[in-house]
């Protein structure tokens, strides 16, 4: 099993996402950072859809009781192994008693770390994924993060030698992030405001969190508000009557009353998880068309993707 | 029918068709075709899915579906006769609400903006049959409607940061029941004791889907503690 030895309320159980119960209100939860998420259960030849941690801002310690392969990857920073720098994101074999330690991060918010054959965590919803909104997920079930003196069991693995992630993969989480976003056909903006959108440049904000993102630019939009409420998607952007852009992360409520511009790819939100406040963002169009090819490739690359 | 114009991809793997006006009954019937038809059949295309006020959202696998298939699949399923539908939840549920001041957090300041007593709005509010228009927000969560004209009230400015949970309110054209404490920004009228909300490890089980209707029936302190009493595990 793995000891947790330090913790932060950032740090949760995670798979892709609690899928089939939306329409009752439950949110979705999963990865902030699918891409990297999948990339850890990836690179050990899990199943995609393997239990594993997220580690929002560093600061987790853990110790392995027995030997096992596991993947770090996504955010980065001073991580060992037993005092022992960790070189990039890829996977690493661990020996019984290993201590690993996340420290301060140098690039990115989420860190991801599988192992191989996950983590056996009992699924609520037909997900283990951790939905703090909800009280849904994680070790108990009923949305705690991981504190201190956790347990989670793994199988022990035979280690084998390290292996990174190739190079050509890694995504930068610290340049000013252009997001790809496709537009949505609305009566709630008109051209100057979907003009104004899409040529200035966005800081992330504080108001950071699993639902959404507050984003920040020097000029605000207009838009109508819509009488109803109406289903909002993953990544979805909502112009809120402050003007300024809220981004829908994973845990984001079913049903909105703000007016939406339009929707992030899924790369371009796993990108936009990691950037920490103050980060400089802006978004261009792209068609749904292209953002499909993009999401098939990912979908082929890791056998599913959400 | 087509439902071509109707249907838009919002992002690479969700797809929004827009069933009708929000209220109107015939887009309650589409939508209880709609979510019977998933129910039974359980398409491999399809993840997850949401229905709100004329909009339905669905997740879906990509690489199995189109535009032109979702549109020849429930156009046929939309074109079939509404009694075709098993009507299993067509009995009006009814809702026991405890309207005491010290429940109703706004019956007074309702009672300022409308210019109606305490007792005239707890009888518009039981004085008919609601549907319920759409779920979400958190599990359990309906908005039923449409509540009598002279109720509606915009959400209050400063939403409350805690409303307790089975706190029954009203917005605009709706009404509601908070099942769990969270922050809302309803006005709160009353309180329904028991839970409208069960969860097990592989389902929920609320009280108040899509396709029933709903009626509201006042009672007095004395029941509401007997109700409570018998709801609570202890």
């Amino acid at each position: 099993m793995i000891r947790i030895k330090q913790a932060s309320p950032m740090h949760t159980v995670q798979d892709l996402g609690r899928f089939g119960f939306a329409s009752q209100g439950v949110a979705q939860a999963g990865p902030m950072d699918s891409i990297a998420a999948c990339w850890a259960n990836c690179i050990l030849n899990n199943s995609v859809n393997h239990p594993l941690i997220e580690i929002g801002g560093g600061g987790l310690v853990a110790q392995f009781t027995m030997p096992v392969n596991f993947a770090i990857t996504g955010a980065w920073g001073d991580f060992t192994l037993d005092g022992q720098p960790l070189i990039g994101p890829g996977c690493y074999p661990a020996n019984a008693g290993s201590v690993l330690k996340t420290g301060w991060l140098s690039s990115g918010f989420f860190t991801y770390l599988a192992v191989e054959g996950g983590f056996h965590v009992e699924p609520v919803l037909g997900s283990v994924a951790t939905s703090q909104r909800d009280s849904l997920g994680g070790t108990r079930g009923a949305g705690k993060a991981l504190t201190s003196g956790d347990e989670l069991p793994y199988e022990a693995g035979r280690p084998r030698p390290l292996k990174l992630i190739p190079r050509r993969y890694l995504e930068s989480y610290i340049t000013p992030l252009v997001c790809d976003v496709i537009i949505r056909k609305s009566d709630n903006f008109d051209s100057v405001a979907t003009d104004l959108f899409l040529n200035q440049n966005y800081t992330v904000t504080k108001e950071q969190s699993r639902l959404g993102y507050r984003l920040d630019g020097q000029s605000s939009i207009n838009s109508n508000r819509p009488r109803y409420s109406v289903p909002v998607p993953l990544g979805g952007v909502q112009i809120p009557p402050s003007g300024q852009p809220i981004v829908l992360m994973r845990d984001h409520q079913s049903l909105g009353g703000y007016p939406m511009i339009g929707t992030l790819t899924r790369k371009s939100l796993s990108l936009l998880a990691q950037r920490t406040p103050g980060k400089v963002v802006s978004f261009r169009p792209v068609s749904r068309d292209k953002a499909r090819t993009e999401f098939l490739m990912y979908q082929k690359l890791f056998g599913d993707f959400r | 029918m087509n439902l071509d114009g109707r249907i838009q991809w919002v992002s690479e793997d969700t797809v929004e068709v827009r069933l009708g006006e929000p209220v109107a009954e015939e887009t309650l019937a589409s939508i209880e075709k709609i979510s019977h038809w998933i129910r039974l059949k359980k398409p491999e295309w399809l993840i997850d899915f949401c229905y709100g006020f004329g909009v339905l959202s669905l997740v879906v696998r990509p690489e199995r579906i189109d535009t032109s298939i979702l549109n020849y699949e429930f156009c046929s399923v939309l074109n079939r006769p509404t009694s075709e539908i098993h009507r299993e939840d067509s009995q009006v549920i009814e809702i026991p609400v405890c309207y005491s001041q010290e429940f109703g957090l706004d019956l007074r300041s309702i009672s300022e903006k409308t210019n109606l007593s305490v007792n005239e709005i707890i009888d518009l509010h039981c004085g008919r049959d609601y549907r319920v228009l759409a779920t979400g927000f958190v599990p359990g969560f309906a908005y039923l409607g449409e509540t009598d004209h002279v109720i509606h009230l915009p959400r209050r400015d400063t939403p409350r940061t805690r409303v307790p949970a089975g706190s029954v309110a009203i917005a605009e054209n709706q009404t509601a029941i908070y099942p769990e404490e969270t922050p809302g920004g309803w006005h709160i009228i009353g309180r329904t004791p028991g839970s409208i909300v069960s969860l097990s490890t592989d389902s929920i089980n609320a009280k108040l889907a899509m396709g029933r209707s709903v009626r509201f029936k006042s009672i007095s302190m004395d029941e509401f503690a007997k109700i409570e009493a018998m709801d609570d595990p202890d």
